[in-house]
């Protein structure tokens, strides 16, 4: 344990800090000079900039599960640099499903994590190592809703942060959306960023040519 | 070896960074080539290490208050209305809250009770003291901690004064939950203060306790 501590107070000095000043955190621009963040650290830049996802079944619960490997493949099957799988793939990482009953339902949290073990709200710009996901279990009892929360919250895991006003729908990133597939806005234009400030999706994040 | 490898990655991708700001920017995955199980116990120990930072917390009598506070933003925002949030109560109440309590969990968010002594109620009926259930707490953070709470539920704090809509946090307990995004109000010497995420704050802001009773009922 002690040398873990050893090997994470280094990696505190010479990892970029968690919050970045004028960095557009879920705007997008990750991959562009000027910000030492990539936004997920399995990111691979120069293999067409792709960005993979392994989600994680710890919520005991198979309604809640089926509804978050849907929400995976709809981003998988969508436009843009991001793959998720539920099977490992090379250079994937994490993203845990987790329950916490404790939550008002319908609701979802996503809980992002460094490789310092920092653990905070999504607006909170890092180099995302792993990702916790927590829905509590009377979710099941807002079936329209099952799917767009997982989904959303992938959106989270990929560094999206939220879009439009809440309920306006605009996006999988709004809250309380109702919405099932990453749209326009999520994914973003091509080339990547070159859309308006704050909408530029998963593509600006990663420069995603696809 | 696994935590050999962790100080091995994070010196190179540190010397990665350092290139990224005159070169190319990549990004090496530090992950390439471990085994999943190593993968998991890098992970399981940081969710450790922050456990026990949140148990050392507790029980060194620290004030939560000195934390930075952190919202964890959700999917929902709770309540949208006053109507909304009066049907989705079963109880309405002035209290005050005497302590809070925290419990770390490596595998999941941390968990605050607070136990809150009853000064009026406008509706329900309950005993003199409550115990309220909320997500979040102290967590361990590079700078010294924080406080997360869940963007709709502000965490209840001891000494704070407060009107509280609720509904029971289980049918097999006798703990409440606020009513997500509109269960909280501070009682301040001006009247009711509302979180600033609250959609109708300007609604019960400033208003007495027997007013927001009356709002509410």
């Amino acid at each position: 344990m002690g040398a873990l501590l050893a090997g994470i107070a280094v990696s505190s000095v010479i990892f970029p800090s968690a919050a970045y000043a004028g960095h557009q955190y879920g705007g997008g621009d990750c991959w562009q000079y000027g910000t030492p963040l990539t936004c997920r650290v399995s990111w691979a830049s120069g293999d067409h900039h792709h960005v993979y996802l392994r989600v994680i079944n710890q919520l005991s619960n198979s309604t809640l599960w089926n509804a978050a490997v849907t929400g995976c493949s709809h981003w998988n099957g969508s436009p843009g640099p991001q793959y998720c799988h539920t099977t490992p793939y090379t250079n994937d990482s994490w993203v845990y499903f987790k329950r916490n009953d404790q939550i008002g339902a319908p609701n979802g949290v996503t809980y992002n994590c460094n490789v310092n073990g920092y653990c905070s709200d999504v607006i909170q710009a890092m180099n995302i190592y792993w990702t916790e996901i927590y829905e509590p279990k009377d979710n099941t009892n807002y079936a329209s809703v099952l799917v767009p929360i997982a989904a959303h919250e992938l959106g989270h895991a990929l560094a999206l942060a939220h879009h439009g006003a809440p309920g306006s729908n605009v996006a999988l990133m709004t809250q309380g959306t109702t919405r099932t597939y990453p749209n326009s806005i999520d994914i973003g234009p091509q080339p990547p960023c070159s859309g308006a400030s704050g909408a530029s999706g998963v593509r600006c994040i990663y420069n995603g040519t696809l | 070896m696994s935590l050999l490898f962790i100080l091995g990655a994070g010196m190179l991708v540190g010397v990665t960074v350092t290139l990224a700001q005159t070169g190319s920017k990549t990004w090496l995955n530090p992950d390439v080539g471990r085994s999943d199980a190593d993968r998991a116990m890098t992970i399981a120990q940081l969710k450790d290490r922050n456990a026990k930072w949140v148990e050392d917390f507790v029980s060194s009598g620290r004030d939560p208050r000195q934390l930075p506070v952190v919202q964890l933003e959700t999917w929902s925002t709770g309540a949208s209305s006053v109507a909304d949030a009066r049907s989705q109560s079963t109880v309405v109440v002035s209290g005050t809250v005497l302590s809070t309590t925290y419990t770390a969990d490596p595998n999941n968010l941390t968990e605050s009770v607070a136990t809150v002594r009853m000064n009026g109620i406008g509706r329900g009926a309950l005993p003199e003291t409550i115990q309220v259930d909320q997500v979040g707490g102290p967590a361990w953070s590079p700078t010294g901690g924080e406080l997360q709470e869940l963007q709709g539920d502000p965490l209840l704090l001891p000494a704070q004064d407060v009107v509280l809509l609720l509904v029971p946090a289980s049918s097999s307990s006798d703990s409440y939950r606020t009513v997500y995004g509109a269960g909280v109000y501070w009682i301040t010497g001006s009247g009711l203060r509302a979180p600033e995420s609250n959609p109708f704050a300007s609604e019960v802001n400033g208003l007495s306790v027997e007013a927001a009773f009356a709002l509410f009922d």
